[in-house]
């Protein structure tokens, strides 16, 4: 094995963080590199190796953070990862010279199972544990420098989140070849791990910590077949009201910004085509995403705020008995909630289940996910639509609309998990184990850095994807360039011109395939524009109606829109239900497919999602377009 | 003081068939190879004190509390797993488990069957072992 001789390697010391799931790894990692690495209240939430560099007392060093794990001896892909790391399996990846265990100071008669088999690893060990605070609360206790004598190697106890003690963490991992290391290793032998087990507990004098009382007292509510559900359903009306209640002021604000900008870039440049392209081309098109900013703001708080409390996993202890009946287990669950903020960390977070198949089964269906991509659209077209008087009782109808295309998504996901699950090949069994934490008040500061992090990452995709999708289609609707006839007024030269152009053409190539839908062929250059990421959609609409009128926002320019052959609306309701139910269903996101592709190891599947999906988007809008003819 | 008096018995029973708020210790992991060293890796291990806890709305899975911690499984797995089930007598009922006539409701008792585990207790029992 690895062992450090005395002269120390050149090059910065590798620290391994390895630790049960949830026991605060990445909260420490993050405390000791300054990085933001993803944290949250579930066991699963890492599934990657991260690596940070720090300056440890002067000595340079880089920290390794793990996946969690409950044994060296891997079920799922992300525990393979650990023993993977610490093997030097993977290509290009020095092992860690020195291991750093963190225990959950609460379970740590658990964690001396695994601490056991690290401790064999024969590199400089130590350990750190977590959540004192906890403990304390639970009526627990237990003597740290006593454990350590026990155990033979350093330990520290910390308050991650809370940054006590890891002053005194840091001056420790400074120096990894002075650890300690134990003059006899731990019995390898589970029977005699269990009485070893029982010693060390004694030998540190430890008193068991009791039940955390709040959660219990929490969970009497929150898994309760009745008040649980009304607290579920009550919570998520309440915040899609939100998402329109609170959001349109600000998104009016914006979008006032975005049209003062395009006004001032008008100004300041020569009229002509350079003038068009930012107004219109850049302006526009971004600005008609981002717009969208306080909505996806409001979205990841929820998630972000179920997630940090420790709501997540008791929704999937919930519905772990529904997943169960069409073959799936709760873990899927917890992945097909994080895909509601995107679907690319929703198919990383299946690495924790054990069982192959469920997983691809999960991955697959993780796309039909209400993702934050495609709220743009639907607010777009929901606010364009739906009146805003219109109630329900209490209420508003934007909202139910809203609220309803976020539920048909999973209920289509669990249909299309049931049918694959029965026609892929039957799996072998692996125990369903899922830790259910305890109830945490989740820190601010984390909690708004989760928020803005997300926000940023959006606003991004609006400067670079949203950008450069932009410049592209605002040559493709602009050239070639067809002088219109002399006679047509201003609003039918430009859609003339527009007709004629690159991406018109190719819409008015498309159109017959759409037209059944009741799409035209701007809706069609938008559909395909919009298999780059789904809000390139609502840009590219912007784009094509600004050409037409500068001066009207999108949401009134596709309200009034008319076919210039038979003066119906474009955008009549059949049009918008198609449209919407197409929108569900479709996987127009470059990022999903090539995260599939990469976790799947295949082309295969990912053709094989985008082709059902597609199947599933073009018969469910055709329906949807024909029951709403049918209801008006 | 948690418990005044409790027996272990020399019953074993499936971890499945243990319900809400009963106790006992874990006796004999019957699953084998990965599935049964995983099991062992959460800590099953023999002797260990393991509670039910709660049972989720749908009736599964369950979590169980050991080692200081929430474990949830599912039925099919916590039958690959055999309990000692205690029989408590507690002054200060905590009283999940404790029926309104004073007896102790137990798998057995919820089965129908009369068994060692239910034993009715008078009605003010205040049984100690001291
Ligand atoms: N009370 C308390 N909470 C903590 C402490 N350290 C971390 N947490 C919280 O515990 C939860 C889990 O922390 P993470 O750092 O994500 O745990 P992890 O070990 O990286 O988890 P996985 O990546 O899922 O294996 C988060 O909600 C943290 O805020 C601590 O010392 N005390
Ligand atoms: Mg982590």
């Amino acid at each position: 094995m690895s062992a450090v001789s005395a002269a120390s390697p050149p090059g910065p010391v590798r620290l391994g963080l390895i630790g049960s799931p949830n026991s605060g790894k990445t909260t420490l990692f993050n405390a000791l590199t300054g990085l933001r690495a993803k944290v949250g209240n579930y066991p699963g939430v890492t599934v990657e190796r991260r690596e940070g560099a720090l300056v440890l007392e002067g000595r340079d060093a880089r920290l390794i953070d793990l996946p969690g794990t409950y044994s060296l001896d891997p079920i799922s892909p992300d525990e393979a990862v650990v023993s993977q790391v610490l093997a030097g399996e993977v290509e290009g990846v020095a092992p860690p010279e020195a291991l750093v265990i963190v225990a959950d100071a609460c379970s740590l008669e658990r964690s001396l199972l695994l601490i056991a088999q690290v401790v064999a690893e024969d590199r400089p060990t130590c350990l750190v544990l977590t959540m004192m605070d906890e403990l304390a609360v639970r009526g627990g206790s237990l003597d740290t420098s006593r454990l350590q004598d026990a155990l033979g190697i350093p330990v520290v106890p910390v308050v991650g989140h809370k940054g006590l003690g890891i002053r005194q963490l840091r001056v420790l991992l400074a120096d990894p070849e002075a650890w300690s290391r134990p003059p006899v290793l731990p019995p390898e032998n589970r029977l005699e791990q269990s009485a070893w087990i029982d010693s060390v507990m004694s030998a540190c004098g430890a008193e068991r910590p009791d039940v955390h009382a709040t959660t219990e007292r929490i969970d009497r509510v929150v898994v309760h077949p009745i008040l649980g559900s009304l607290l579920f359903l009550a919570v998520m009306l309440t915040f899609f009201q939100l998402i329109f209640a609170w959001a349109t002021p600000a998104m009016d604000w914006i979008d006032g910004a975005m049209g003062t900008a395009a006004d001032f870039a008008r100004g300041l440049l020569p009229a002509g085509l350079f003038a068009d392209f930012v107004a219109d081309g850049l302006i526009a098109g971004v600005g008609s995403v981002v717009i969208f900013l306080p909505q996806i703001v409001l979205l990841f708080s929820l998630l972000y705020l179920l997630e940090d409390v420790g709501y997540m996993a008791r929704a999937a202890f919930v519905v772990d008995r529904a997943m169960a009946r069409i073959g799936l287990e709760g873990r899927a669950f917890v992945a097909l909630l994080s895909s509601f903020a995107c679907a690319v960390p929703g198919i990383m977070a299946t690495r924790t289940m054990p069982s192959p198949r469920d997983r691809l089964v999960t991955i697959l269906v993780a796309p039909l996910m209400t993702c934050s991509a495609r709220l743009p659209v639907y607010a777009l077209l929901i606010a364009a639509f739906v009146p805003q008087e219109a109630a329900w009782g209490p209420f508003g109808m934007q909202g139910l609309v809203l609220f309803a295309l976020y539920i048909v998504a999973p209920l289509t996901a669990m249909a299309v998990a049931a049918v694959l699950r029965r026609s892929l090949l039957p799996g072998e069994g692996m125990p369903f184990i899922l830790e259910l934490p305890s109830y945490r008040v989740p820190g601010l500061r984390l909690w708004l850095s989760q928020v803005w992090g997300s926000a940023w990452a959006f606003l991004r995709r609006a400067g670079t994807i949203i950008l450069l999708a932009s410049m592209v289609l605002w040559m493709l609707l602009t050239f070639p360039r067809t002088e219109p006839p002399a006679n047509l007024g201003p609003e039918q030269a430009a859609a003339y011109s527009l007709e004629r152009s690159a991406a018109g053409r190719v819409g008015k190539a498309i159109e017959p395939a759409i037209a059944p839908l009741g799409f035209d062929w701007k809706i069609g250059v938008g559909l395909l524009a919009s298999l780059a990421a789904r809000e390139v959609f609502v840009s590219t609409l912007a784009q094509v109606y600004a050409t037409e009128d500068p001066d009207a926002s999108l949401r009134a320019a596709i309200r009034a829109d008319t076919n210039p052959v038979t003066g119906e609306k474009i955008f009549s309701p059949a049009t918008v239900a198609a449209l919407l139910t197409f929108f569900v269903f479709a996987l127009q996101c470059t990022s999903t497919i090539a995260t599939i592709a990469r976790e799947t190891n295949s082309w295969r599947w990912p053709t094989f999602a985008f082709g059902y999906m597609l199947a599933l988007a073009y018969g469910g809008a055709l329906l949807a377009r024909h029951i709403t003819l049918a209801l008006t | 003081m948690k418990s005044d008096f409790n027996i272990n018995s020399e019953m074993t029973v499936e971890l499945a068939e243990m319900i809400p708020g009963e106790r006992g210790k874990v006796d004999q992991i019957l699953a084998e190879g990965p599935v049964g060293r995983r099991l062992m890796d959460l800590g099953l291990l023999p002797g260990t004190p393991i509670r039910n806890l709660r049972e989720s709305p749908l009736g599964d899975p369950t979590v169980y509390e050991l080692r200081g911690y929430r474990l949830c499984l599912r039925a099919e797995d916590a039958a690959r797993v055999l309990v000692r089930p205690e029989i408590r007598f507690e002054a200060d009922a905590v009283s999940d488990d404790r029926t309104d006539d004073g007896s102790i409701r137990s798998a057995s008792a919820r089965e129908g069957k009369p068994g060692l585990r239910s034993i009715p207790l008078p009605k003010k029992a205040n049984v100690n072992s001291a």
